[in-house]
């Protein structure tokens, strides 16, 4: 039990850097390490994706990082997402989800490099321009401090298409259901790309949002009996601790160095994942 | 606002956290240590249950907040949103129920 709970908090600690959950860390660990069928592995993660979400939260939040009313939008989508998740579950086979999933992480991989490229100039990354009027509408556009020489200087940012963003947040909420993860790595290239918002913002308001669609899928999960405490409270612990203390990393590193180890994590996983999905589904000892 | 969220977050995780740690705790216990008729032999998955279950019921509470704040700020729109969110989940709840 002692080995979940640490190995959950390696996972929690990358994911409070990248601002995603750590869940796709999680599922792959139970599963081929300890044994887990998939579905209790899934159960499993999505408690831990809830345990990241609140331990890098909380931190993010006291640095003003997080845009509240942007991310309670977005839920709305996610959530969406969620459920239909769960009822699609019988519909797609694993491997199919494996591949689909692996292409989804070359996409964002390559996204956030395109956007690594053309920061270059800048240092905030993101210029004030008009927004999309629903998110002036909506009062979404903000700013946070960035810590800068001497005193914290005000970053403001403005929000962009915020009609796809609540699409693609719902395609992230069908995925996480699915797959236990907290689908930070597409929400996180999601705001970065199609909302535009500083790196650092989509990270800590990614995290925000994750534990919600994780929240409402493992509820279901739970309804139905798939979460053991047993191998969950543990793993629960390990990534609360983890991502806290990932957050407080976070805040210090730039935003170009984020997108940085986000395309090499992107990359690395769409390999595994590619692999997985040609293989069949995966279980115990055949990756 | 950040700030009285921040701090539900906060406390509900190490509310959570410590429900499950001490589970976690009695279960090691119980194996290195006989606890007779003290304590119940599933004290400990029982404790770790309801730690998991707490974590799990955070994030909705912190939408339920979120949602009081929207009414106390008078911001309807988003009062609004932020139920709908709960609408959704509390669906989705029942939905996992059904499928039994």
């Amino acid at each position: 039990m002692l080995l979940v709970c640490l190995a959950s908090l390696a996972a929690g600690l990358l994911g409070g850097i990248l601002g995603m959950a750590g869940g796709i860390f999680i599922v792959p660990a139970l599963t081929l390490l300890f044994g887990l069928d998939i579905r209790h592995a899934v159960g499993a993660s999505l408690v831990s994706v809830i345990g990241c979400s609140c331990g890098s939260a909380a931190s993010a939040m006291e640095n003003r990082l997080t845009n509240v009313r942007l991310a309670i939008l977005l839920e709305v989508g996610t959530t969406l997402g969620a459920l239909s998740g769960v009822v699609l579950s019988g519909v797609f086979s694993e491997a199919s989800l494996y591949l689909l999933f692996a292409a989804i992480l070359l996409v964002s991989a390559w996204q956030m490099d395109q956007k690594r490229r053309a920061d270059v100039v800048g240092v905030a990354g993101n210029s004030v321009r008009a927004s999309d009027p629903w998110a002036v509408k909506l009062r979404l556009n903000s700013s946070y401090p960035e810590p800068g020489s001497g005193s914290d200087q005000e970053v403001t940012y403005s929000v962009q298409r915020v009609w796809l963003g609540l699409l693609l947040m719902y395609g992230a909420g069908v995925v996480s259901s699915l797959l236990g993860i907290g689908s930070g790595v597409l929400k996180v290239p999601a705001m970065d790309y199609a909302l535009e918002l500083p790196i650092k913002v989509s990270s800590a308001t990614s995290n925000f949002m994750i534990g919600v669609t994780g929240a409402a899928s493992a509820g279901i999960y739970y309804a139905r009996g798939d979460i053991t405490p047993e191998v969950a409270a543990p793993v629960a612990l390990g990534s609360v601790v983890g991502a806290y203390l990932g957050t407080k990393i976070l805040m210090r590193t730039s935003n170009e160095r984020i997108r940085g180890l986000f395309i090499l994590v992107l990359l690395a996983l769409a390999l595994k994942m590619g692999f997985a999905g040609f293989q069949g589904t995966p279980r115990s000892g055949e990756f | 606002m950040e700030h009285l969220l921040a701090g539900l977050l906060r406390y509900g995780a190490i509310a959570a956290c410590a429900w499950i740690a001490a589970g976690m705790g009695l279960s090691f216990l119980e194996a290195y240590v006989d606890s007779g008729p003290l304590v119940s032999p599933r004290l400990a998955s029982q404790l770790m249950a309801i730690g998991t279950l707490l974590l799990i019921a955070l994030p909705v509470l912190r939408v339920g907040v979120t949602a009081l704040i929207f009414l106390y700020e008078r911001d309807y729109v988003f009062l609004i949103i932020s139920s709908t969110v709960l609408i959704i989940i509390a669906c989705g709840f029942f939905l996992g129920l059904a499928a039994l």
